[in-house]
């Protein structure tokens, strides 16, 4: 029996199909190409890393690119999705976190903010461009799985469920992870602000 | 609701992922409680910013190009490799680097007023800058352990102590507050011949720490910007704007085939003032007492 071929028109026979192939994942993957970098700088910290991974991780994703429905999936969160598969799995499985293995359901994740609830990191409101070298290193002092979180929910443009399809882990997970990462940011940075004192931003209108 | 109650939503709501049911009832609650909303408006304003230092990171130069080339090659393409610059100069070209061989007459930096500013990205100070700034970002690992090549001839007492041979010809800039910090070969802008030493210094004072760096590589005539070089030493001062962060300071000065390069996050005066010091302990050295020094190792 012959497998399906997953394209629904047959290739134009006057454009060579490796030509067409490269323009659309140009047009669809190659354009993320400087997030997934950014990304993978913030990820692992050295720009030397994240070079190597976000190479490895187009090869990856050129390799896969047939198989890829564009549809049904985002390229953004697809690609990210192979940017932390490469960074974890070069890692090795020494570098994961043992903690953090089980997934975490939305009513752990609801019993957890009862026991342990948002706090505010200064009295005043914070001054972000003060401390931005501090929360630089806050950062990245984060176990790597609570600063994929973080930095993915960074972004401003996935939704808690694609956070949870790049990493791999259930939604109440991710939600968790956030929880506690911003705490964790929280108690590094309430530091700096009660050393440094708070400055108070401008009114902005609401 | 309580803010009890509301607690495990306000992220939720922050982000805009929360069900519209649960989303009117939470966010009455936020529009009129003050504790939560300051909440709510902490959690989104560290998104924001968080997004910024995202967005900040610069993309290096060639990045794309060199993933399309492991695209088209079907596996990874080297980064350039400016830790590990081969040398190409002759045998005593790591001593000759940081020594003049000779230096007839040398003139004072010329005053911080007539520095040139260039914009970020723009030309050869920025280059160097560049090359500074991506030191700075590996400073632990900065050191060199591999021996070039072409000082692999040379007796084995020597290579043992590469490091200290550096370490030793190093300017002392202790009197800025600078300290020795490590010693490579580095390249600027990856071109042929823009490699040469690269010492890096550290200053740390309340967990802030300052690095400079002070290059000599071989000639390099477009760091002068518009004006052409005259032969005569002369000290020309950058200041090269940055997207994110501080003006840097670069210093720059020919002396005969080779360019010396002091570059770090100071003010002009105090870069000034740095390579005032860097020229005199590089006039003090002659050639003669460098060979003496290096066949008087343990």
């Amino acid at each position: 029996m012959m497998k399906q071929n997953k394209r629904t028109r047959p290739p134009d026979p006057s454009v060579p199909s490796e030509s067409s192939e490269s323009r659309k994942f140009e047009e669809v993957a190659l354009c993320h190409l400087d997030l997934v970098y950014r990304i993978a700088v913030r990820l692992s910290g050295n720009t030397h890393e994240a070079e190597d991974l976000v190479q490895e991780t187009f090869l990856r994703a050129h390799r896969a690119f047939d198989r890829f429905e564009l549809r049904q999936y985002g390229a953004k969160p697809w690609l990210l999705k192979i940017l932390h598969n490469v960074f974890y799995s070069r890692r090795g499985k020494a570098a994961r976190s043992p903690l953090l293995l089980d997934d975490i359901s939305l009513d752990d994740f609801a019993a957890e903010m009862e026991r342990d609830p948002p706090s505010s990191i200064a009295e005043g409101e914070m001054d972000w461009d003060e401390f931005d070298d501090e929360l630089k290193t806050a950062v990245q002092a984060l176990v790597p799985e609570y600063r994929s979180v973080l930095l993915l929910w960074a972004l401003g443009d996935l939704s808690y469920k694609e956070i949870s399809q790049v990493l791999d882990c259930a939604m109440g997970t991710v939600m968790s992870r956030l929880h506690r990462a911003r705490q964790q940011l929280g108690r590094t940075l309430s530091d700096y602000a009660k050393e440094r004192g708070i400055r108070r931003k401008r009114d902005v209108n609401r | 609701m309580t803010c009890a109650a509301v607690r495990k939503f306000l992220y939720a709501l922050a982000d805009g992922q929360l069900a519209d049911k649960a989303n009117a009832q939470v966010s009455d609650h936020v529009k009129a409680c003050s504790a939560c909303s300051r909440l709510v408006g902490e959690h989104q304003s560290l998104r924001t910013a968080l997004g910024r230092q995202i967005e900040a990171v610069p993309i290096p130069r060639g990045l794309e190009d060199r993933v399309r080339q492991a695209i088209t090659a079907g596996k990874p393409v080297p980064r350039p490799n400016r830790w590990r610059a081969i040398l190409r100069v002759r045998t005593y070209a790591a001593a000759a680097c940081i020594v003049l061989a000779t230096l007839a007459a040398w003139r004072f930096a010329l005053p911080a007023s007539s520095a040139m500013r260039v914009g970020p990205g723009e030309g050869a100070a920025s280059a160097v800058v560049m090359t500074h700034n991506m030191c700075c970002d590996h400073a632990a690992s900065h050191q060199n352990t591999d021996l070039p090549k072409s000082l692999a001839g040379l007796a084995s007492a020597i290579s043992a102590h590469y490091d200290h041979i550096i370490r030793v010809f190093a300017p002392d800039l202790s009197g800025h507050g600078f300290a020795f910090e490590s010693a490579n070969l580095c390249g600027v802008m990856d071109r042929d011949g823009c490699h040469g030493g690269h010492l890096l210094y550290a200053k740390s004072d309340n967990k802030l720490t300052t690095r400079l760096s002070v290059f000599s590589i071989p000639r390099w005539d477009d760091l002068d910007g518009d004006e052409p070089a005259p032969n005569d030493g002369r000290t020309r001062q950058f200041i090269v704007a940055q997207d994110t962060g501080p003006d840097i300071s670069v210093a720059v000065w020919h002396e005969d085939a080779t360019s010396f390069i002091c570059c770090a996050e100071v003010a002009p005066d105090t870069m000034a003032d740095l390579v005032k010091d860097v020229r005199l302990a590089l006039h003090d050295t002659t050639p003669r007492r460098m060979l003496a020094m290096l066949w008087q190792l343990p």
